[in-house]
């Protein structure tokens, strides 16, 4: 099989499963208190030392991470737990906050921002955005669907210039892109593990010291003790030389793709997370295509409207001005660590393949 | 688990009939591309029967698999009895579709109906001569 589905989630490291086996089956207690055993103390350490792993990361103090159980979490706690008044985000975000934020309309008023062709958020729409009693802006770092990274610091700055709340939904660029949550004035971050070769189910929101945030969840919480140790692990084995490797293989399959006419390459081409692209095929649609390299062992997305939820086409191409012709050929590849260049080519060739089989079926032509 | 039936996905893999009939007699056109589906049927008539039918699909594996399962059901019937070829019998020939994608063999058994109707108007002019 040819996984390149990994904006959606990644093969777990093998000395990732490793560390979480040993928090399964032998250290496998947790601390109820400062006070508790020596051997339940364990899960202590479990914490502080993946925390301390994030904070080097992105540059906070390990006392400003909590533990969530990924990126939904994270989001839905950042939106529900800030104080009352407006908030900002943009049209291309992750389901967990625009879903959220959709219910929040009923209480609170909230201003989507556009964004241009290439994924980037409209600055001036957001200066013009920012009300008196706005309390939040929220906007993602790297886009899961095109990979369009934002000017988060000139964002944060605008923020702080407002005293605004700023929070990052980094979960697709963590390691991917570097983050310092000191320098791009962040006081909310949102990072996830399963998109980093770590365990599923596992998160952490960073809250700036000072921030008030009301808890969604209350009282002594079980954490995922082997899942924070894997996450910490994750962290610890991630090499930065695969982010060369996939960005190299990025613009190998860019260079192949665009030989095969009538087709789009989505997203921005100069500011772009090395690991995702988005291309639309015109006159085909991207349902097909996935369930045709799917007969050929390649694993992938589309944001075609027949394969979304409610048949509704990718919300993100939409928002970059994209129409569903556009949009119904799209399909999506996610690379990770473990992609080789010779997947890469067996891709390139099924996809051509493919690609050219389905226009020979279609009705429309040009 | 796939959502489709293995018939589905066996009929899109090997779709039978596909392609432009090169001396047809009459064309469905159904769809439109802003929308996803555009599906195109030929059809060749001799003695009131579908002697040899051809298509051509833009959309989904659904849309695909739903114009040759069509494409095989109306071949060799007469122009009334595939009239009568519905979308549920489409449907039904592939052992079910998702509810969401009713909709495509919709517009197979339409673009079909579309291709008859039209060859009998055709028809109906030239006998008049």
């Amino acid at each position: 099989m040819i996984y390149l589905d990994n904006t959606t989630t990644t093969q777990v490291d093998e000395r990732v499963v490793q560390t979480m086996n040993k928090y399964q089956t032998n250290e496998y207690g947790i601390a109820v208190s400062d006070y508790s055993p020596s051997f339940s103390m364990k899960s202590q350490e479990v914490l502080e030392n993946t925390k301390k792993i994030i904070s080097k990361k992105v540059k906070c103090k390990p006392e400003e991470l909590i533990f969530t159980s990924g990126q939904s979490e994270s989001n839905n706690q950042v939106l529900k737990g800030v104080e009352k008044g407006h908030i900002i985000t943009t049209k291309i975000e992750h389901s967990s906050i625009l879903e959220t934020c959709k219910n929040l309309e009923k209480e609170r008023s909230i201003t989507y921002l556009n964004v241009d062709k290439e994924g980037f958020v409209d600055l001036s729409q957001l200066k013009k955005s920012l009300q008196e009693d706005t309390i939040l802006v929220s906007i993602q770092h790297a886009n899961q669907e095109v990979g369009t990274i934002q000017d988060i610091e000139k964002i944060g700055k605008i923020c702080r210039e407002h005293k605004v709340l700023f929070h990052v939904d980094a979960s697709q660029s963590f390691l991917k892109q570097s983050i310092d949550v000191k320098k791009m004035n962040i006081d909310l971050l949102t990072i996830t593990a399963h998109l980093i070769h770590g365990p599923k189910g596992v998160g952490v929101l960073y809250v700036r010291k000072g921030v008030q945030l009301k808890l969604l969840i209350q009282g002594s919480r079980v954490l995922n003790i082997p899942g924070i140790a894997g996450y910490g692990k994750a962290i610890q084995v991630w090499d930065n030389k695969d982010n060369e490797k996939m960005k190299k293989q990025k613009e190998r399959l860019i260079q192949e793709i665009e030989k095969i006419p009538n087709t789009v390459i989505f997203g921005s081409r100069s500011n772009s997370l090395s690991n995702i692209l988005s291309v639309g095929f015109k006159f085909i649609e991207g349902e097909a295509i996935v369930l045709y390299l799917d007969t050929e062992g390649i694993v992938l997305s589309t944001g075609s409207a027949c394969a979304g939820k409610g048949l509704k086409p990718s919300h993100v191409l939409e928002a970059m001005g994209y129409g569903e012709e556009e949009s119904h050929g799209s399909i999506r590849l996610g690379l990770s660590k473990y992609t080789t260049d010779k997947e890469i080519d067996i891709t390139v060739k099924k996809l051509k393949e493919v690609v050219e089989k389905l226009r020979k079926m279609s009705p429309i032509k040009e | 688990m796939s959502v489709y039936t293995e018939k589905v996905l066996e009929h899109f893999k090997n779709p039978r009939n596909q392609g432009k009939l090169k001396d047809y007699d009459a064309v469905g056109e159904k769809g439109n591309p802003i929308c996803g589906d555009v599906m195109y049927i030929y059809i060749k008539v001799k003695d009131d029967k579908i002697v040899d039918i051809g298509w051509e699909t833009m959309g989904c594996a659904a849309a695909i698999a739903t114009t040759s399962m069509l494409s095989e059901m109306a071949k060799g019937k007469t122009l009334d009895e595939a009239m009568k070829l519905t979308k549920q019998d489409v449907a039904d020939g592939l052992d079910g579709l998702p509810p969401v994608k009713m909709h495509c063999s919709n517009l197979a058994a339409d673009a079909l109906h579309e291709a008859i109707q039209k060859y009998r108007e055709k028809h109906k002019k030239t006998k008049s001569k």
